[in-house]
C-alpha cells in the first residue's frame, strides 16, 4: 500500500525529519520506503532518506509492504502532516 | 592589518589571540590491501563505527545539557548515520570485492555522499555535507589512531578561525576561552552561528578565503554588529574598539543586572514574571533572564512527535526535567492543547467543520480518558520532584471541570494503590479563555486552586474571530473594550477569592499593553523568555497608581482604537526609548 505526502516544513526533509522517519520506520515489521521521482530508498536508513534532497513543496510516494504495513504507512504519513 | 569582510550571524565585539583549526584531511598512505587481509580490514572499520558510536553516544547527553536540544539531535541524527544500512554495505563492499583498506573505503564513500549533499539546490540541505565530512573526520581519526587535536586545553581568550566548523569540533571546545567565530563559509542557519548565539559570542561567517594570511597568536578583533574581523589591528583600531567594547560590557552588566533582579513597580509592588516554554533549552532561558518560574508549559509538541501513542514515561521524564532545572521555582504544566484535527486525523477522518468550537483541548482529554490518565500519571510522578501545578485548558463549564477534577482524583488513588509519591496537595487550575468561564468565574474560583487567563482564544471566542483568517483578522485586538472587560472581572474576582491569578497570552508580552494589564489587577504574567527585558523594564518604570488610572480610563473608553492610542502615549511618557539596545 502507498500513499503520496508533500513536504511541507519550510526547511524541506532536514536531519531532525529524517532521523523521525528512521525512528518510526524502524518500529513496525514493516518494508517501507520513499520514492522521490526516480529514486526510491529505505525509510529506515537517515542518511538515504536526506540523499532524497526533498525540499518544501516536493511530493514523496511513501510505500508499506508487511504486517505491520498499515500501521507504519500511518505512523509516517502522519509526521508530514503534522509538519514536523 | 588585515580587514575582512564577513556575514554578522551573531552580535558583540571581542578580543583574542587567533587560534586558526586547520581543515586538513588524514592522508591515508595505503589505498589497496592483500586478499588476506580483507576480514582484518573489515574488522578494523566495524570497530572504528563502534568506537565512534560510542563516543557520541557520550557526548549526547552532556552536549545536550550545555549547548541545548538542537545540538543533542545533531549527534543522534550521527548516530542513526552510522546505522545506515546501505552506507555500510557500500563501505564493505568497497572493502570485500575492491580490496581497498579501511581507511580509504571509509573516506572514499563519505566523501560520496558529501558531494552528493552539497549537490542539493537548498542551503538548508546541502549543509548537511558538513555532518557527513564532520563524521568522517571522527571515523578517520580513530581508524588512523590519531589523538584528537583537542581544543579543549587552551587556557587564554581565543577568537577561533576556522575554514568551517564541525558540530564536534564546537562542542570539544573550551569555550569558556572562545572569544568569538570567525569562518571562511557558512551563514546563518549553520551550526556556527548556532552555538555562537547559544554561547552569547560574536560570529562572523562567510569571510572568503583567508587562513592562509593568518598566524596563530596574532591578535584579532572581531566585531560581530558590522561583520568585520581585524587581523593584527592598528593602535588607532584597537583603541576604538576598546571604547566600544567598554561600552558594551557596561549595557550588558545593565541588563543581566535587570535580568537578574527581582520584577518591582517604581513604587515597589512585585511582579511577578513567569515564563512561557514548550522545549527544554526554553526554561534555561527563563532561568536566564531572571523568571520566578514557568507559567505556562506547553506539553503538546510530545504528541506531535510521539505520534498518537502518549508514552507515559517519556512524558514523566521530560516533566521531571524541566522541574529539576528551574531548581525550587513553580512549573506550571498544561494538559494537552491539541484539536482532534491535528492527532486523530487516521482514526476520525471526519472531526468537524468548526475545529475552534470541537473537539479539542480538554474536551480531547476526557474524549480519550486513557490518554488524559497516562498524561496526568506523569504529571504526578514528576510532582514528587519539585513544585507543579495542573493546567487544564478551555474549561468552558462547571460539569466538564467537576469530570476533569474527578478523573484526577482517580489517577490520585491508582498511584496511591501503586505506592507511588507524588504530591496530593498539587494545585489544579483552570485556563480561563471561554467567555462562559467568566461569567461563572466566581464559582469557579470557590472549586480550584488558581487560575490562568488565555488571551489569544479569549480574544478569539469574545469576539468570534479567527486570526488566521486574513479577512477579518483585523477584529482579533487585546484592546477590545469587551475583553478588558472581561480580563477586569475575572482578575477581580480572584483577587477578592484570593486565589492565584496569571495571564499568560500574547497580551502578557505586550509592553504597550503591561500599565493595563497591572492596572486591572493583575501581578503575575507569563511570557516567552525574549520578551522578559522589556515587560521587566516597563514595570520597573511605572507606579500602581499611574496603572490603575489608565486601567479605568480604558474601561470608560468604548473602542479599541482609542484604548490602543491612550496606551500608546502612556507608555511613550514613562519609556521614550522603550527598545532595548541589544
Amino acid at each position: 500500500m502507498n500513499r503520496l505526502v508533500t513536504v511541507a516544513n519550510p526547511e524541506g526533509l532536514h536531519m531532525r525529519v529524517a532521523l523521525m522517519i528512521s525512528e518510526c520506520a524502524k518500529k513496525y515489521n514493516a518494508t517501507v520506503t520513499i520514492t522521490k521521482n526516480t529514486e526510491t530508498v529505505s525509510a529506515r536508513d537517515v542518511l538515504q532518506v536526506l540523499t532524497l534532497g526533498a525540499v518544501p513543496g516536493v511530493t514523496l510516494t511513501i510505500d508499506a509492504q508487511g504486517e505491520q504495513a498499515s500501521e507504519a504507512l500511518n505512523g509516517i504519513c502522519a509526521l508530514f502532516e503534522n509538519n514536523v | 592589518m588585515i580587514t575582512l569582510k564577513g556575514i554578522p550571524v551573531s552580535p558583540g565585539i571581542a578580543f583574542g589571540e587567533a587560534l586558526v583549526i586547520d581543515d586538513e584531511g588524514f592522508r591515508i598512505r595505503q589505498s589497496s590491501i592483500r586478499p588476506q587481509d580483507v576480514n582484518d580490514e573489515i574488522k578494523r572499520y566495524e570497530d572504528a563505527f563502534d568506537q565512534a558510536k560510542q563516543e557520541i553516544s557520550t557526548n549526547i547527553a552532556n552536549v545536550t545539557k550545555e549547548l541545548g536540544d538542537y545540538y543533542g539531535l545533531i549527534f543522534q541524527a550521527h548516530l542513526a548515520i552510522l546505522d545506515d544500512s546501505t552506507l555500510r554495505e557500500e563501505i564493505l563492499k568497497k572493502i570485500k570485492t575492491e580490496r581497498c583498506s579501511a581507511p580509504f573505503a571509509i573516506s572514499t564513500i563519505f566523501k560520496q555522499y558529501a558531494e552528493i549533499f552539497r549537490k542539493i539546490p537548498n542551503e538548508n540541505l546541502s549543509q548537511r555535507a558538513n555532518d557527513i565530512i564532520d563524521l568522517e573526520k571522527r571515523i578517520m581519526r580513530i581508524v588512523m589512531g590519531v589523538n584528537t587535536e583537542t581544543l579543549t586545553t587552551i587556557n587564554k581568550d581565543m577568537i577561533v578561525l576556522a575554514h568551517n566548523l564541525t558540530p564536534s569540533e564546537t562542542s570539544n571546545m573550551n569555550r569558556n576561552c572562545i572569544r568569538a567565530f570567525v569562518t571562511e563559509i557558512g551563514s546563518k542557519g549553520s551550526h556556527t552561528a548556532i552555538i555562537a548565539e547559544a554561547l552569547e559570542i560574536p560570529a562572523v561567517l562567510g569571510t572568503g578565503k583567508f587562513l592562509n594570511k593568518v598566524q596563530a597568536g596574532q591578535k584579532v578583533i572581531v566585531d560581530g554588529h558590522q561583520g568585520i574581523i581585524y587581523i593584527d589591528p592598528t593602535p588607532e583600531i584597537s583603541a576604538q574598539y576598546h571604547k566600544l567594547y567598554t561600552r558594551e560590557r557596561e549595557l550588558k552588566k545593565q541588563l543581566n543586572k535587570l535580568d537578574q533582579t527581582p520584577c518591582e513597580t517604581k513604587d515597589g509592588t512585585r511582579i511577578q514574571i513567569l515564563g512561557n516554554m514548550e522545549l527544554e533549552f526554553e526554561s534555561r532561558n527563563c532561568l536566564n533572564r531572571g523568571a520566578d518560574g514557568i507559567g505556562l508549559y506547553r506539553t503538546e509538541f510530545l504528541w506531535l512527535t510521539n505520534e498518537l501513542q502518549l508514552d507515559e514515561e517519556t512524558h514523566f521524564h521530560k516533566y521531571k526535567d524541566i522541574v529539576d532545572t528551574m531548581g525550587g521555582k513553580p512549573v506550571t504544566i498544561r494538559t494537552c492543547d491539541l484539536g482532534a484535527d491535528k492527532i486523530l486525523k487516521d482514526i476520525m477522518p471526519d472531526t468537524g467543520r468548526n475545529p475552534a468550537l470541537g473537539l479539542r483541548s480538554i474536551r480531547l482529554s476526557l474524549f480519550m480518558p486513557e490518554m488524559f490518565r497516562a498524561q496526568l500519571r506523569a504529571i504526578l510522578r514528576a510532582s514528587a520532584y519539585g513544585p507543579i501545578q495542573i493546567l487544564f485548558p478551555m474549561i468552558s463549564t462547571l460539569t466538564e471541570w467537576r469530570r476533569v477534577k474527578m478523573i484526577v482524583h482517580d489517577t490520585f488513588e491508582d498511584l496511591d494503590e501503586r505506592g507511588i509519591p507524588f504530591n496530593h496537595k498539587i494545585p489544579l487550575g483552570i485556563m480561563v479563555e471561554v467567555p462562559s468561564t467568566v461569567m461563572m468565574i466566581e464559582e469557579f474560583l470557590k472549586d480550584v486552586d488558581f487560575i490562568s487567563i488565555g488571551t489569544n482564544d479569549l480574544i478569539q471566542y469574545t469576539v468570534a474571530v479567527d486570526r488566521t483568517n486574513k479577512d477579518v483578522a483585523q477584529l482579533f485586538n487585546g484592546c477590545e473594550p469587551a475583553v478588558i472587560k472581561l480580563i477586569w472581572k475575572t482578575v477581580t474576582e480572584a483577587n477578592r477569592h484570593n486565589k492565584p491569578v496569571c495571564l499568560c497570552g500574547q497580551m502578557a508580552s505586550d509592553p504597550a499593553l503591561t500599565m493595563l494589564l497591572l492596572g486591572l489587577g493583575l501581578r503575575s504574567l507569563s511570557m516567552p523568555p525574549a520578551a522578559m527585558r522589556d515587560i521587566k523594564r516597563v514595570c520597573s518604570s511605572v507606579e500602581m497608581l499611574r496603572c490603575r488610572e489608565i486601567a479605568f480610563r480604558a474601561l470608560r473608553t468604548d473602542n479599541a482604537g482609542d484604548i490602543q492610542s491612550l496606551l500608546q502615549r502612556e507608555l511613550a511618557a514613562v519609556l521614550p526609548d522603550y527598545r532595548l539596545e541589544e
